[in-house]
């Protein structure tokens, strides 16, 4: 197997052997952007402005909005390394699928910017942002970063403001959406 | 005293209750600690009297959809000014009332029922009214329904539906609200 495909999955804590048809194709051609992979997949994951635990939980929650089982599985074991509660993991996750619908629905309403539509109540439950147990600022960065994978202008405006209002920095918002893009091409190689 | 109504403070309770047939576990001592300790919503229903029969249609009702309202973090409860001592025999005598999942509150004393305004005058039973009571304590919708009128349960969680269900995405904040704070 390729050494820097080795390293990719040892950086990831994914199981020695580990590999995929696209990521196998990229190695016979000892394409050069498997380092490039490697090197921005341990960037984004060391930024400053973002613990470890935070780094983990967010590329969680992006793994879990790309239905990707096996970095879901490497996440998690990441973010239980560095303290995240089971409690916490279990949000982050849940968050991840909450936005998956409110960006379906929102994207919709934004989309079509008909007046039944904008004021017709949604009838959906969101009763876990309430009193979220990853804080609000950190819940709401989550819910920026998979509604930045997922393309709703609406969410991404209206997420940003919130993450910011609730004590946020550009900075981390900026190092989370950075995470956020490099997960979801990871996902693309390791699945 | 006027009709509780929507916004105000559930009055303080400790009433006892009928929880179950089991001898030695039938009666507890319940406060609004039930819903508020767990953060939890309470729906509370009142009817006029034990042994009456519009009443056990509905009091099953209540009970066939006690998992709707547990998926719905709501804990539910029924009552009358009837004693805990004539909840249990009539649950015992009721093909219907036996496997009720949900205390029978006996406000003996008229205490609740009269703060809550829904005592009848003369003989001071109780209408049919029902509140649901959100986690914080507060009356969050009531109604009413004169002695022979039964209720819909199907209203009362499509209700409760509508007033978990809020908005609460800041995608949604441009609608009504164009302030964050």
């Amino acid at each position: 197997m390729h050494e820097t495909i080795q390293e990719l999955m040892a950086d990831l804590g994914v199981q020695p052997g580990y590999t995929t048809a696209t990521l196998e194709q990229l190695g016979a051609a000892d394409s050069k952007y498997l380092r490039d992979l490697k090197l921005n997949v341990k960037s984004v994951l060391t930024s400053e402005s973002l613990s470890a635990k935070e780094s983990y939980l967010l590329a969680l929650a992006v793994a879990t909005n790309n239905n990707n089982t096996v970095l879901q599985a490497a996440f998690t074991a990441k973010a239980k390394e560095n303290e995240a509660s089971d409690a916490e993991i279990a949000e982050a996750q849940a968050c991840a699928s909450l936005l998956a619908a409110n960006n379906v629905f929102y994207r919709f309403r934004h989309f079509v910017d008909k007046e039944f539509y904008n004021n017709a109540p949604a009838k959906l439950r969101m009763n876990i942002m309430m009193n979220p147990v990853l804080g609000k600022e950190f819940f709401e960065l989550v819910s920026l970063a998979v509604s930045a994978v997922n393309g709703c202008e609406m969410c991404v405006k209206s997420h940003e403001q919130s993450v910011l209002h609730a004590g946020s920095s550009e900075q981390r918002v900026w190092d989370a959406i950075r995470l956020a893009s490099i997960i979801t091409s990871l996902s693309k190689m390791v699945y | 005293m006027g009709l509780a109504t929507v916004g105000q403070k559930f009055p303080a309770f400790e009433k006892t209750a009928v929880v179950s047939l089991e001898k030695g576990k039938e009666f507890e001592t319940i406060t609004n600690d039930i819903h508020t300790k767990d953060g939890k919503w309470m729906v509370i229903f009142f009817w006029p009297k034990d042994f009456t029969f519009v009443c056990p249609t509905e009091i099953a009702e209540f009970g066939k959809h006690n998992g709707d309202f547990k998926d719905r973090d709501a804990v539910l409860i029924g009552g009358s000014t009837d004693s805990e001592f004539v909840h249990h025999a009539w649950r015992v005598h009721h093909d219907d009332l036996r496997g009720l999942s949900y205390p029978m509150l006996a406000d003996t004393s008229k205490s609740l029922s009269r703060e809550l305004g829904i005592l009848t005058e003369g003989e001071e039973v109780c209408y049919r009214a029902t509140f649901i009571v959100d986690p914080q304590g507060i009356i969050r919708w009531v109604s009413v329904n004169d002695l022979s009128v039964g209720r819909n349960v199907k209203e009362v969680i499509r209700v409760l539906d509508a007033l978990q269900t809020d908005e609460l995405c800041p995608c949604n904040w441009e609608k009504g609200q164009a302030t964050l704070s």
